[in-house]
């Protein structure tokens, strides 16, 4: 049942109600003036009736009157034959009742005379009229009352039934012609409708409506004839398009499976072939360490028994027996040799080596590898000298594989020198910064040539082919032997002539730094970028001047910005805040003078040293407008420099506490941190700094001397220890004595670092010296922003 | 005639050890393992122990360690067999509180050097 809305009827029933109405309307208005015609009509007969009856009337009454009262009172008395006079009455001209009749059974009284003549009601007429005679003499006035109404209702009674019949009946006949009628207006729409309908809830678009005619509802139905063959191509281009469209998103669908499979298949891959990899590289490392114990274990066994048997045999004065065993033990110890090559070979090649890094004595080493190979040395007859600088101290690397090397060199040396010397000089020494160990094995044997001087690292040759029969050794200590050094960070070079001994010397850096791999080049020290040492301005329209100054000025350390003229550079002042400016005089534009004065002028720019840079020569000018140097073009690097220097740092960048009993070094060492612009203080021992300590001075750092007179340095730092203003502050160790680990235990936690006389750079003191104090500066600062809690 | 207390897992060490120092005088006790070495220790009061560090059951720092704790033993000279011969390996023998070490494979004439400065100074100071 279709939702209508509770005010709207069906179209058809609209059309018939309006049809109906009109005929009713129209009827209604027609009956309604034929209605009022009629009574009028019926009103102006039964008025003329009266008017002839009492026209007739009035001349009788007249004659009787004329005759006499009576006479006329009887005239009256004849309207009793008319039904419908109810009153009747004669006045006299002065209004006197002359004669009177009323009807019988009938309410009424003579009124007195009107002026109005005639007046209708519904029931009544009345009459009021002037008698007069032939002649126009004035009798008096006649009043005449008549019922209408009886006539009037019977009348209008059927009048009115007939009425309402007909309309009833026209109602009916326009109903039914106005219904039979309208279905050819309706009944296209209604069809309209109802395919409409159909299209929405059923959305068949196929559904047409039957075109008919050519007004309105023809147009209309045509056009919703091709709106609705619209809808329905559109629909089904629609339809193609979404199919297509789920097609193509299924066709995706299932590319994203294939890929995802795709996807998930190789990552397994990988992380199978990732599994894989580790396990042999796992394996790779056991099998090298089960190796090297399953392999060396039995040859222990061999060498050990043969020792045992050989000592026997010595006992048992069986000296064949023992000899033979010699020879057992002498292969068995080659064996074992050649063993432990390749497996070192085989794991500096599977990468496995590792550095095993620690301090050590290089004098105790050394030792023992001259104690180990003497004895070989001896067997040919050499003689071994050791040359050790006597202030070696130690150094940081890997003591195994140097031992292992120079035992390799040193058996080389005196397996190839019979009768000669052999010599390991052992010094260390410092190039761009950086401290060396150089170990040297020189020998006065027979030398090598060219050729096999180019064969020799390389693993399985010795210098020819015969060699490892002569002389023994397996051909792969070299090779190990440069391969260790290299993974230091170092190496092995060789100079050698035929018949006049060779030179082994190895290389290797004091502080060996963990290799990146096993075969890492020696890896240069980084020299850290120097702190720039200040901003510098340079106003100049020269362009030469700028390529020169920049590169000699970025040379120094400084950081540089060019302004070409003095407007820039008044700009770039403001924004850069540099420490030096470099002004020139001449320049296009505002001139420098100008520049000076407003450069001068600048908050923040008071302190900022000027330096006039011109072709002039007005000296006085410039320093009366406030330049702090003055200096003519060209330049000259040579001058300028110091002045930089010079004026570079207004402000103090810290304080160093000097300890040292030496005049010359504390020099140096003062001397050199002034040229940095660090504030010193100098005391020449213990005493003296605890004493500046306690004058208030908080220095940012100590350097400290450990042997000095009345209070060494390690009794200064055991003063400093309990007090915690002191012993905060960092101190750095500058001795000539070389420390045992004893002393290094002892000193550690209270010193960041120790640098030995005569072993370290100027350099590196000086980056340890602003590192420490740029550290103790910002722990200040940050302290003095969070003051710690109060101690309890 | 001294009385030596060898700790070793490996059958052919512990053979030729022996019987070199038995030769050279020495009384030779044996242990396999680290526990029955403390126990041995324990028991027998050696005048010196060879101690390799990798036994089994516990090992030769451990073992050292127990025989260090315990008054009774602790003035026994340990000396380490270690089969490195890094620093940090002779520092952590000497931590475990062996009075000094020796690389594998032995060198007998350098390992009886030991032996003799260890049986022949005075019984160490407790550390």
């Amino acid at each position: 049942m279709e939702k209508t809305d509770r005010f709207s009827l069906p179209f058809r029933l609209k059309l018939s109600l309006i049809i109906i109405s009109v005929c009713a309307v129209s009827l209604a208005a027609a009956i309604g003036a034929f209605y009022s015609m009629e009574v009028y009509r019926f009103n102006n007969e039964s008025y003329r009736r009266l008017e002839a009856t009492h026209a007739l009337l009035k001349e009788r009454l007249a004659d009787a009157l004329a005759r006499d009262p009576a006479a006329a009172r009887q005239v009256l008395a004849a309207l009793e034959s008319d039904e419908s006079v109810l009153a009747a009455a004669i006045f006299s001209p002065d209004k006197r009742l002359l004669a009177r009749y009323i009807k019988a059974g009938s309410n009424e009284f003579i009124p007195l005379p009107q002026r109005i003549r005639l007046s209708f009601s519904t029931d009544h007429v009345v009459i009021f009229d002037p008698l007069r005679s032939r002649d126009g003499h004035l009798f008096g006035s006649f009043y005449l009352k008549a019922d209408v109404s009886k006539l009037a209702s019977e009348r209008f009674g059927d009048l009115v039934r007939g009425m309402i019949i007909i309309f009833l009946a026209s109602c009916l006949l326009a109903m039914v012609v106005g219904y039979s009628l309208q279905r050819s207006l309706t009944g296209p729409l209604t069809e309209l409708a109802g395919a409409s309908r159909r299209i929405a809830e059923q959305k068949d678009y196929s559904v047409r409506v039957q075109e008919r005619g050519g007004d309105e509802i023809g147009t209309l139905t045509r056009s919703f004839n091709l709106m609705v063959q619209t809808i329905e191509q559109r629909n089904a281009e629609l339809e193609v398009a979404r199919r297509n469209a789920e097609e193509a998103r299924e066709s995706l669908r299932q590319i994203n499976e294939q890929l995802e499979q795709k996807v998930a298949a190789r990552t397994a891959e990988l992380e199978r072939a990732v599994v894989a990899a580790k396990e042999a590289n796992q394996a790779k490392s056991a099998f090298l360490a089960k190796m090297s114990h399953e392999l060396r274990t039995p040859m222990n066994a061999i060498i050990g028994y043969s020792e045992m048997l050989i000592e026997d045999a010595s006992d048992d004065s069986d000296s064949g027996v023992a000899d033979d065993l010699r020879k057992i033990l002498s292969a068995a110890r080659h064996l074992l040799g050649l063993i432990n090559d390749v497996l070192d070979l085989s794991k500096i090649e599977a990468g496995k080596m590792q550095l095993y890094l620690e301090t050590f004595d290089l004098q105790i080493l050394v030792h023992e590898v001259t104690s180990t190979i003497a004895p070989l040395v001896e067997k040919r007859n050499n003689q071994l000298i050791v040359n050790c600088h006597p202030d070696l101290g130690s150094m940081y690397g890997d003591s195994t594989k140097i031992r292992q090397t120079l035992l390799n060199l040193l058996s080389n040396a005196s397996k190839f020198t019979e009768n000669g010397r052999v010599e390991l000089k052992v010094e260390s020494e410092i190039v761009d910064n950086q401290g060396w160990i150089v170990m040297q094995v020189v020998d006065t044997g027979i030398g090598m040539d060219e050729v096999q001087m180019a064969r020799l690292f390389k693993p399985f040759t010795q210098a020819d082919a015969s060699t490892s029969s002569k002389f023994g050794g397996t051909g792969l200590g070299l090779a190990i032997s440069k391969q260790f050094a290299q993974m230091m960070g170092g190496d092995i070079t060789l100079t050698s002539a035929p018949g006049a001994g060779s030179t082994f010397t190895l290389r290797v850096p004091t502080r060996v730094k963990p290799a990146r791999s096993p075969y890492a080049a020696a890896e240069k020290e980084q020299q850290p970028a120097p702190a720039p040492k200040g901003r510098v301005l340079v106003i100049d329209d020269d362009e030469s001047v700028h390529g020169v100054l920049a590169n000699m000025l970025s040379r120094e350390g400084y950081s540089t910005r060019i302004a070409r003229d003095g407007k820039e550079g008044l700009r770039i002042a403001r924004e850069y805040h540099p420490d030096i400016v470099i002004l020139d005089i001449l320049m296009p534009g505002v001139d420098g003078w100008s520049v000076l004065s407003q450069l001068k002028a600048m908050p923040g720019m008071e302190d900022v040293p000027i330096i006039l840079l011109t072709m002039l020569e007005n000296k006085e000018m410039g320093f009366a407008l406030g330049a702090a140097e003055y200096l003519t073009k060209p330049i000259d690097a040579s001058k300028l420099l110091p002045i930089l220097d010079r004026h570079r740092s207004t402000k103090p960048s810290g304080t160093v506490l000097v300890v040292e009993d030496d005049p010359p070094s504390r020099e140096l060492v003062v001397r050199m941190l002034q040229k940095e612009g660090i504030n010193v203080r100098e005391s020449s021992n213990g005493r003296e700094a605890i004493e500046v300590l306690q004058s208030g001075v908080k220095p940012d750092l100590i350097i400290l001397d450990l042997i000095m007179a009345e209070m060494d340095g390690f009794d200064f730092l055991r003063q400093v220890r309990p007090h915690p203003e002191w012993s905060k502050i960092p101190v750095v160790v500058v001795s000539s004595l070389d420390l045992n680990s004893e002393a290094q235990e002892l000193l550690r936690g209270q010193v960041e670092h120790i640098f030995q006389k005569g072993r370290f750079a100027r350099e590196d003191l000086l980056r340890e010296v602003r590192e420490t104090i740029n550290q103790h500066m910002l722990k200040r600062q940050s302290a003095s922003q969070n003051p710690a809690p109060k101690s309890s | 005639m001294a009385k030596l207390l060898i700790v070793e897992d490996n059958e052919m060490n512990r053979d030729m050890l022996s019987r070199r120092l038995q030769r050279r005088g020495f009384v030779t006790l044996i242990a396999t393992d680290g526990s029955a070495g403390v126990a041995t220790a324990r028991a027998e009061h050696p005048d010196l122990i060879l101690m390799d560090m990798s036994l089994p059951v516990i090992d030769g720092w451990e073992a050292t360690r127990q025989l260090k704790a315990d008054p009774a033993t602790a003035a026994i000279p340990i000396i380490a067999l270690t089969a490195h011969a890094m620093t940090s390996d002779r520092d952590k023998a000497l931590e475990a509180g062996c009075n000094d070490y020796d690389t594998k494979p032995v060198d007998l004439q350098r390992l009886l050097g030991k032996i003799d400065t260890l049986l022949n100074s005075s019984p160490p100071a407790a550390s």
